[in-house]
């Protein structure tokens, strides 16, 4: 077979985690690119608004088969893909093969589920390899804990407030729209807190619609990376059991 | 109407895009333009505009309404832009609106009686006359949904641009292509019309998205400056020679005028009179430094609950129900787009 037409050949162990992966995804965004290099597999998109963004990154260690020699990209259509993984049951195994044509999704469990997609050209989003800039704070805390704060902050209004006045304190509100709210205290000593780096007290407004977004995340990570400085984005890293790790960089909300 | 540039912007100048990519950003919106829009399309399916008890149009007060909180629902930060008093040079295109406006009067009444509702539609579209009591209830809705508003010395696409190329606003949003000509960076259109639309004279529906042009991406395609663009536009057409000047077509006026250092050279040598009677030197200078004012503040307001009651539901007849549930989604949007400013990422990479 010649070069260009071999075929990338992913195996995922868990097609569930993948499916809560691209539950995320779409809610930002219609058509990602799978970006598949000997090193792993990455996906980085931005929402159109260009307040978020997500960096997905699966070492190919975190595959069961991972046979890919050069770059490849598959371009698919974010809700045609989350359809078909809904399908799956737990336990499936996630098979993936590219060519530039095609996208071949296999969900192996009791019965083999094949489904085939036009790789398509989606067009890669502006965004810096590398962060321009530094977080004042990092608070590593459960991921449930974290999702439970969101929810509670939904129930006073449509926006998040984190702050952070010491090294041994992290507030997590909801501000409600008339001056109410939400309050919770985590801190290093109760043990709510796993690491904690705070370089200057901070705080920073973040809109809760877009923390919705990423709260299927909490069902593939343990723990989440809370990043963040004064009126400055928000990075979120959830850290996955299996390898591989899921960034969500969020705007700020300025009032 | 406008001078109409499509068939020379490419591919590569405009793009359809999602609203939630003007997210965060403040349009100016030519104002009499999206009221114009709203008094053709929000129309019974005869084409009777909506009316009052008393019988006075209200189209133009529930398209604002409505298609306004539909913007800030998605971040989008309106300003809106009245024209003031029309450059004397308009007066032959005014005139000429007036009389397309008593023609398509004469015909909707014809389609009318003769019970043709699909055409009586068409031709009422084209009959919507904004008075300057309808302006006046307009700005007061904006008022009390907390929108500003500037008011143009003259024309309000030009004041919108001004406010673009200033930078107090990311876009003008027009249907007419004179954004451009005036010098706004980015024009984005169908903002009034965004959504699913159907197709005149079919049932069939289309989705609308808003289109956004830029200035440096469209000039760089036609290799061209911004003076070029000008010139092209009157030999085309625009608001002050409205029939153009004979023989020049789109692409005829962009070969001609293309590779030629001084383009208003070959307006001074146009014959008297080519351009319809008016100075296309003047028009020249007119879509180059047009009149704009600098006193105007962009700022968001809390809606006027009470007030918008009051213009809507008691002086209009609007559906108390309907309004009361705009309203709490207008609070909302301003609470989450127009008071707290939701910054974008891109602030942070460049």
């Amino acid at each position: 077979m010649p070069a260009e037409t071999m075929a990338a050949k992913i195996s995922y162990p868990d097609a569930k985690a993948f499916q809560n992966i691209v539950e995320a995804l779409s809610k930002i965004i219609d058509e990602v690119s799978l970006k598949l290099t000997p090193e792993g597999a990455r996906i980085r998109a931005m929402d159109p608004a260009k307040i978020a963004l997500i960096d997905i990154w699966l070492p190919s260690s975190a595959f069961l088969e991972y046979s890919v020699e050069e770059e490849v990209t598959a371009g698919f259509n974010v809700a045609g893909l989350l359809k078909l993984l809904r399908r799956g049951r737990r336990g499936d195994r996630l098979d993936l093969e590219v060519t530039p044509e095609k996208i071949t999704v296999r969900m192996v469990g009791d019965v083999v589920k094949k489904y085939v997609f036009n790789n398509l050209e989606v067009l890669e989003p502006e965004i810096p390899g590398e962060l321009p800039f530094t977080f004042k704070v990092s608070a590593t805390i459960l991921a449930d804990l974290f999702k439970e704060a969101v929810k509670d902050a939904e129930t006073v209004g449509e926006t998040m407030e984190l702050e952070a006045p010491d090294e041994n304190t992290l507030y997590i509100r909801g501000v409600g729209a008339e001056g109410g709210g939400v309050e919770a205290r985590l801190t290093v000593e109760a043990g709510q807190i796993i690491e904690y780096r705070v370089e200057e007290p901070c705080k920073s407004r973040y809109s809760i619609d877009y923390l919705k977004y990423v709260l299927s995340l909490t069902k593939v990570a343990d723990t989440a990376i809370l990043e963040f400085s004064s009126n400055s984005p928000l990075r979120l890293r959830f850290t996955m059991p299996s390898e591989g790790r899921v960034d969500y960089l969020l705007a700020p909300k300025i009032e | 109407m406008g001078v109409n540039l499509r068939e020379l912007i490419p591919e590569g100048a405009r793009r359809t895009i999602d609203l939630r990519a003007l997210s965060g950003r403040v349009v100016a919106l030519d104002a009499y333009n999206m009221l114009y829009q709203f008094l053709a399309a929000i129309r019974q399916p005869d084409g009777t505009p909506l009316m009052d008890r008393q019988g006075r149009v209200t189209s133009h007060l529930s398209g604002l309404f409505y298609r306004t909180i539909n913007l800030a629902e998605e971040g989008v930060k309106p300003v809106y832009v009245f024209d003031g008093k029309p450059p004397e040079m308009k007066k032959a295109e005014l005139e000429e609106r007036i009389k397309r406006r008593e023609e398509a009067a004469r015909r909707y009444r014809q389609a009318l009686e003769a019970g043709r509702i699909e055409e009586a539609r068409k031709y009422a579209q084209a009959t919507g006359r904004l008075t300057s009591d309808m302006v006046g209830e307009a700005k007061r809705l904006l008022e009390a949904m907390g929108i500003p508003y500037v008011q143009a010395p003259a024309e309000g696409e030009a004041q919108a641009a001004c406010m673009a190329a200033w930078g107090d606003a990311w876009a003008a949003g027009s249907q007419d292509y004179d954004s451009l000509l005036f010098g706004a960076p980015r024009l984005v259109r169908n903002l009034a019309i965004t959504g699913r639309r159907k197709l005149p004279g079919r049932d069939e529906y289309v989705e609308v998205k808003p289109e956004l042009i830029e200035l440096e991406a469209l000039l760089e395609a036609l290799g061209i400056t911004r003076d070029h663009l000008i010139v092209i536009g009157i030999l085309l057409g625009t608001d002050y020679n409205p029939g153009g000047v004979r023989g020049y077509g789109p692409k005829t006026a962009l070969r001609l005028v293309r590779g030629v250092r001084d383009p208003v050279e070959l307006l001074r040598k146009l014959p008297a009179g080519e351009a319809g009677g008016a100075d296309p030197v003047r028009i020249f200078e007119y879509f180059k430094n047009p009149p704009c004012t600098r006193d105007y503040k962009v700022e968001f307001r809390p809606p006027n609950e009470a007030m918008i009651r009051r213009i809507l539901v008691e002086e209009h007849d609007f559906n108390p129900n309907r309004v009361e549930k705009a309203v709490e989604r207008l609070k909302k949007a301003y609470r989450e787009h127009l008071r707290a400013r939701q910054a974008r990422l891109d602030q942070w990479f460049s």
